[in-house]
């Protein structure tokens, strides 16, 4: 996962740019989305780590699955990364990408786990407060654990603000065993 | 089932009371890799330099390498319950070890967990184990001696109060066993001790433990033990943790002594670490900072003044200087001291005990060679009564190795030559002194006072080691206040001169040996 991050990162800045230049940015993201989902498949995978099949050989088994809804643009980014035998890196571009899309808009996409489905009113106050602290617009994706019997987990790129009873438990077991 | 201590329902109740966690924002990664104790974590993007790293079943890592997208950190302690994909936080806090005076009597790992089963050590304080040595200001020169209580070492290398004397020799040669003697002749000066073992056999830290104990001098001492079966990581930390501790009592104008036994295998845990982050290697495979390994760790012994223990005090203690006394060993593989890691640790030191197999084989133990060890600044701090006595010690046994080579061809010698041979046999018997029995400034300066005046040149070379005995006893017993002015001032003037004339003739003539 480390290793592509790095793979994934020129890559991703240059698809970006040239999204930006092009002011493609939704349409870049859409296609990436979709090659990323592709080559996540079980079967796919399978089929481009096999050694016997060359690399050329790989990009045009993607583009025969996708040829028609990708662009000139968008196809020779996959005959390059075929070529370089990258092709495994295009979930990590993707993610890499909206990463900086997301920057650029000075947004940030928070996952907010928790106990018992949110209020509007609960979720306005943690995108409000998320902002205060981010300084950035904050979309929330919520979902909801019971394990965590609690709280609130919020995950917003590297950051975790654990507010949940699971966790407090945890650490209030670890003081008493000491 | 049995019950702890700790279990006591009200115990229980006020501790529930008192826990407290607050929410906070804490950086997240997860582990990609993990191979012999070396972590790789993707994420943790604003991870610090030395940075604890809490991981799953109250297990830390310390942060090592910093890379673009992923940070390289080695497992502190057991890591058989760690996987791949699990969590990494960031704690915000650089590794850091309790330190205090309850740690006086006590064996604690690199962490400053107990491991001696005497329940859990009450520490208030904790503070980093990576520290910066005070500065130029901050300093004052050594003037104080540390006596080590070995006459071979407080007559010809000097140790002062704040020094680095590095103790160098092949295995087998006497090294830890000096260190213990100034540890245990430590006692009623208020020198506080620290022992660190550092890839030594558990069994050979418990006997040195036990050999502390029988002679009274844990009280005043605190072992840091990263035995041969802790990870590398802890190896290479310990000296690092011991050194900490040690600067609580520095800091607060006392002085400590700390042995690091023995750097070059710690060293040698460093290149483990090192290598397995995959550092380039260079001479001998070691890193490119090995240097700065010891440098750093051996640049925090220091003296202070008193200035810097009053501003670290807030004023609590006014007038008093600090200083942590360093006794870093190196294991030579056969004499060989330009190796690497040897000739770094000399270049840093102020000084070498140099100790060789050859002598300590011919019985001559604590088995120093008096030409290659050196002391470069504890001569300001010898007492007055060794230096003015002891002073042509070290250049007689040198001379006198010398000419012992070189008489062996000739047949006929003169007069002078023969007295010196005579002399340097007799000083060489002298300096013996055997293991756990450390001798105080008097009686040092009556059996260096004997052989300069040439009251040894009558005894029977193998006689001199009773002859030393039997005189320190019986002077000890009928002169009892020379000998007790002597160690309280460490002086020497004529009436002091006089009474060890006195005492000496007094033992020629009454005493048998």
């Amino acid at each position: 996962m480390a290793d592509y991050t790095t793979v994934a990162r020129p890559y991703a800045s240059a698809v970006y740019k040239l999204a930006h230049e092009t002011s493609s940015l939704a349409a870049w993201g859409d296609a990436l989305a979709l090659l990323a989902a592709v080559v996540s498949d079980a079967e796919m995978i399978k089929r481009l780590d096999n050694p016997e099949l060359d690399k050329d050989k790989k990009g045009e088994m993607l583009m025969h699955v996708l040829g028609d809804r990708l662009n000139q643009q968008q196809q020779n980014m996959v005959r390059l990364m075929a070529e370089n035998g990258r092709l495994k890196a295009l979930p990590d571009v993707a993610e890499q990408f909206e990463v900086y899309r997301a920057e650029a808009e000075g947004k940030i996409e928070a996952q907010v786990t928790s106990a018992f489905e949110l209020t509007s009113e609960q979720e306005k106050n943690i995108i409000a407060m998320l902002k205060t602290k981010l300084g950035r617009e904050v979309t929330l994706s919520t979902s909801v654990d019971q394990s965590l019997i609690g709280g609130v987990v919020i995950k917003a790129g590297d950051t975790i603000i654990d507010g949940s009873m699971k966790s407090k438990l945890e650490s209030l077991a670890l003081t008493l065993s000491r | 089932m049995q019950l702890n201590p700790s279990e006591i329902s009200e115990l229980i109740k006020s501790r529930i009371e008192s826990f407290d966690t607050k929410v906070e924002a804490r950086t997240e990664g997860t582990v990609v890799s993990l191979s012999d104790g070396i972590l790789r974590i993707h994420g943790l993007a604003d991870a610090m330099q030395g940075e604890m790293i809490e991981l799953p079943g109250d297990t830390y890592a310390m942060a090592l390498n910093l890379e673009r997208d992923s940070v390289g950190a080695v497992v502190l302690g057991a890591y058989g319950h760690l996987s791949e994909g699990d969590t990494a936080k960031c704690t915000g806090r650089i590794l850091e070890v309790p330190i205090g005076r309850n740690l006086l009597g006590r064996v604690v790992d690199a962490l400053g967990s107990p491991i001696d089963g005497k329940g859990p050590i009450e520490c208030e304080l904790t503070a980093p184990i990576e520290k910066i040595a005070p500065g130029v200001i901050e300093r004052k020169s050594v003037d104080q001696p540390v006596q080590t209580g070995l006459k071979s070492i407080d007559a010809m290398v000097p140790v002062g109060r704040g020094q680095r004397e590095l103790i160098i020799g092949d295995r087998q040669t006497g090294k830890t066993a000096v260190a213990i003697d100034a540890i245990i002749n430590q006692a009623n000066t208020g020198v506080k001790c620290i022992y660190v073992a550092i890839g030594q056999k558990a069994s050979t830290v418990a006997n040195i433990v036990r050999k502390l104990e029988e002679h009274g001098a844990m009280e005043h001492t605190i072992i840091v033990a990263a035995s041969a079966a802790e990870s590398a990581a802890m190896q290479f930390i310990a000296p690092y943790s011991g050194c900490t501790m040690g600067e609580f009592f520095r800091d607060r104008g006392e002085d400590a002594l700390i042995i690091y036994d023995d750097l070059t295998k710690q060293a040698w845990a460093y290149r483990q670490v090192s290598l397995l982050l995959r550092r380039p290697p260079g001479r001998e495979a070691y890193p490119g900072d090995v240097f700065y390994l010891h440098s750093r760790l051996l640049e925090r012994a220091s003296r202070v003044n008193a200035e810097y223990v009053e501003a670290f005090t807030n004023g609590e203690v006014k007038g008093k200087t600090g200083s942590l006394t360093a006794l870093p060993i190196i294991e030579t593989q056969d004499g060989d001291v330009s190796a690497f890691v040897p000739t770094n640790v000399i270049s840093i030191t102020d000084g070498q005990i140099f100790l060789e197999s050859d002598l300590f084989n011919a019985g001559i133990r604590p088995a120093i060679n008096a030409g290659l060890s050196v002391s470069r600044v504890g001569g300001a701090a010898q007492t007055k009564a060794v230096k003015k006595l002891g002073g042509g010690v070290r250049l007689a046994l040198a001379q006198y190795r010398e000419l012992a080579a070189f008489a062996q061809f000739a047949s006929d010698l003169d007069d002078t030559t023969r007295a010196q041979l005579e002399r340097g046999e007799r000083v060489t018997e002298l300096m013996k002194q055997a293991q756990y029995s450390p001798l105080s400034v008097a009686e040092m300066a009556i059996s260096l006072f004997a052989a300069n005046e040439g009251y040894l040149d009558d005894v029977d070379v193998k006689k001199v080691v009773d002859f030393e005995a039997a005189m320190l006893a019986f002077i000890k017993s009928n002169s009892a206040d020379l000998v007790n002015t002597i160690n309280e001032t460490g002086d020497y003037n004529d009436e002091i001169e006089a009474g060890m004339r006195a005492a000496l003739d007094n033992f020629k003539a009454n005493g048998v040996w």
